[in-house]
């Protein structure tokens, strides 16, 4: 009986979860060669991922606050295929991070399929690995008579240096006048590779403020991005704050009139992988039939080239957008916190909820990038594992109006 | 180590064992010139059970007219293919069998001469299959749902070491799809199989020490767990 030659096992390896995977890599010495091996981790997400898409076999990462009182964030993968059963586990991270005490709100990925969960304290992890890193804490207070009040986030890969890196940027406040020092704001890194934080050199394009942490993970050639606006004399007007995470640079880009005004429509970022771009998803804030806008910028490296891309709806379910995947794929919350699928016509219940707008979803991807970095002892990975989610099919949700 | 055999219509060339490589890469220049390819089915030793007769019967069974006529066409690498005008049935591939010296040959038509490339290692009831495989997805290029279907009820007739022999036939007639599938439902049926079962099913030796394995599966116990024991 002939055994497969070495093209054959990688074919049939990269088609299975990263789960298996490590399982395999005790087989023998040369497969743990070939599943460790840079290329076949990058073919294998390629593959494998591609794949579930092909056999519609959807898969998402969700946060939520399930529960009235207390912070407890629940971070679930909610799966579901063509046969239309939603099932769903949730994550039990290590012990130490089991509690009340510790949040998170947004959720940034994936990015070769690692995550970065921004909350207390902040995470990095690849949960097809079972891999669950606490990041250090910033070092760096306000400068001298300043404080800061709210803080964002963005994270990505420099494949220069082969680094996951989150930026933060913070704005500041007079501690004497509690005044915003107007378009004022610091930034800082972290580095997977160095397990640290350090001061980012550039300086942001003031005045600009930002709109809020973004609810949807906007990373398009190598920049993370934020929603923000700058004030003159006709009014707000709504721009894109950029960061490079290769450059380390922060770029102002300029956006048209998408909207009449802030308090008649939410705006969300979302990223347009097919046009290696970014757009903007604008939809009314009232009403219970909404319709929603799709607005691309065709050239990512021309400010004039936004473009209504097309109108939906009128859509019943859409209250805030939570989610966005695949180019129209939209995960709205409903006006009961509920998370719903809304892609070409079709809306599909993924009964999960969350209360005070804590609901989050992004693409759950399988990856073998781990978060490992050369001495053990200052990188500690934690495991996480995976449990059947006890609040799936849970009615307690509050109706409200 | 090749020899040269002529046969009464065209030149043809067999390559031995020794030569494997070389044949796989004459298929893809062929096949790129849309030239003749002719397969030989050597008959294994150790197999008594398959004969050349029992190939051509299989063949036959798939409407693969001998001789000039025919009018079943086909790409040799299994994918889609035209409707064909008559024009166009000149340029296509074609099928033919014959049996010569107790041997069985699939001549894959092209434009001009042919090569024998060998194919051992297969038995002939899994070659007939491929060859299924390849007349169905022909017949039914372009209609996604029934190939798909097809494709499902392939796989699910064959057994685990029936794909692992197949999957090996494919990949040197470069039937890029088959592969593909094969591959696909190889991995799912290794799924939820312990390392033994890995181990014994690729021929693999297991080359960790017992304490570097033992080590291992400790770092890692999550992965060995819900494993199914055979």
């Amino acid at each position: 009986m002939e055994h497969l030659p070495r093209e054959l096992v990688a074919n049939v390896l990269s088609r299975l979860p990263s789960k298996v995977l490590l399982l395999c890599k005790c087989v023998c010495k040369s497969w743990f060669h070939l599943i460790t091996d840079p290329h076949f981790v990058t073919n294998h997400y390629a593959v494998y991922n591609t794949l579930q898409t092909q056999e519609e076999n959807q898969n998402l990462l969700v946060i939520r606050r399930p529960f009235f009182s207390g912070l407890k964030t629940y971070i679930s993968i909610v799966s579901w295929n063509h046969k239309n059963f939603v099932s769903s586990q949730v994550l039990n991270p290590p012990y130490e991070y089991n509690s009340d005490h510790k949040y998170w709100t947004e959720i940034l990925g994936p990015c070769n399929g690692i995550y970065f969960l921004e909350g207390n304290p902040n995470v990095l992890m690849n949960p097809s690995l079972g891999e669950f890193k606490a990041l250090p804490e910033s070092p760096f207070t306000s400068p001298n008579g300043t404080y800061s009040f709210t803080d964002h986030a963005g994270f990505g890969f420099d494949p220069k240096t082969n680094d996951f890196k989150v930026v933060v940027i913070r704005d500041l406040w007079l501690k004497e006048t509690d005044e915003r020092k107007l378009g004022y704001w610091t930034s800082e890194l972290y580095s997977l590779n160095s397990n640290s934080w350090r001061k980012v050199d550039a300086v942001l394009p003031l005045p600009i403020e930002i709109w809020g942490s973004s609810r949807v993970y906007t990373y398009a050639n190598n920049c993370s991005h934020w929603w923000g606006y700058v004030d003159d004399e006709s009014g707000s007007q709504d721009v894109v704050l950029a960061f490079d995470m290769v450059k380390e640079s922060f770029r102002k880009i300029r956006v048209p009139k998408i909207r009449d005004s802030s308090e008649e429509k939410f705006a969300t970022l979302a990223p347009f992988h097919e046009e290696a771009s970014i757009g903007v998803v604008v939809y009314p804030v009232r009403g219970t039939e909404k319709c929603f806008e799709v607005w691309v910028m065709k050239d990512y490296w021309d400010e004039g080239s936004w473009v209504k891309q097309y109108s939906v709806g009128p859509v019943q379910v859409i209250y805030k957008l939570v989610g966005f995947y695949e180019t129209n794929h939209f995960l709205w919350k409903d006006n009961n916190e509920r998370l719903v699928l809304y892609d070409s016509e079709k809306t599909r219940d993924l009964q999960v909820f969350g209360k005070y707008d804590s609901l989050r979803a992004a693409r759950y991807t399988e990856s073998l990038v781990s978060l490992h970095r050369g001495d053990e002892f200052s990188h500690k990975c934690f495991s996480c594992s995976l449990v059947p989610d006890p609040l799936l099919h849970d009615s307690e949700y509050h109706v409200s109006f | 180590m090749a020899e040269a055999t002529e046969s009464s219509s065209s030149q043809t060339l067999t390559l031995k064992r020794a030569g494997r490589l070389r044949a796989e890469r004459l298929i893809a220049e062929r096949q790129r010139l849309k030239q003749t390819l002719t397969l030989k089915i050597v008959k294994r030793e150790s197999d008594e059970s398959s004969s050349s007769q029992t190939a051509e019967e299989e063949f036959k069974k798939l409407n693969v007219k001998e001789g000039e006529d025919s009018n079943k066409s086909s790409r040799k690498d299994g994918e889609k293919s035209k409707k064909l005008s008559k024009k166009e049935e000149e340029e296509a591939t074609r099928i033919e069998v014959r049996t010569v010296d107790d041997v069985t040959l699939v001549d894959v038509h092209g434009e001009n001469f042919s090569d024998v490339v060998q194919v051992d290692s297969v038995s002939s009831h899994l070659l007939g299959q491929i060859l299924s495989y390849f007349a169905e997805q022909t017949r039914l290029a372009g209609e996604e749902d029934d190939l798909k279907k097809y494709e499902e009820e392939f796989v699910a007739a064959l057994s685990l070491d029936e794909m692992k022999e197949m999957i090996i036939t494919a990949h040197r007639l470069r039937m890029r799809k088959l592969v593909l599938l094969l591959s696909r439902s190889i991995a799912n049926g290794i799924r939820n199989k312990t390392v033994e079962f890995v181990r014994e099913f690729f021929g693999v030796v297991n080359d960790y020490t017992p304490d570097e394995e033992e080590a291992y599966r400790k770092e890692n116990d999550w992965v060995f767990e819900n494993i199914e024991e055979n």
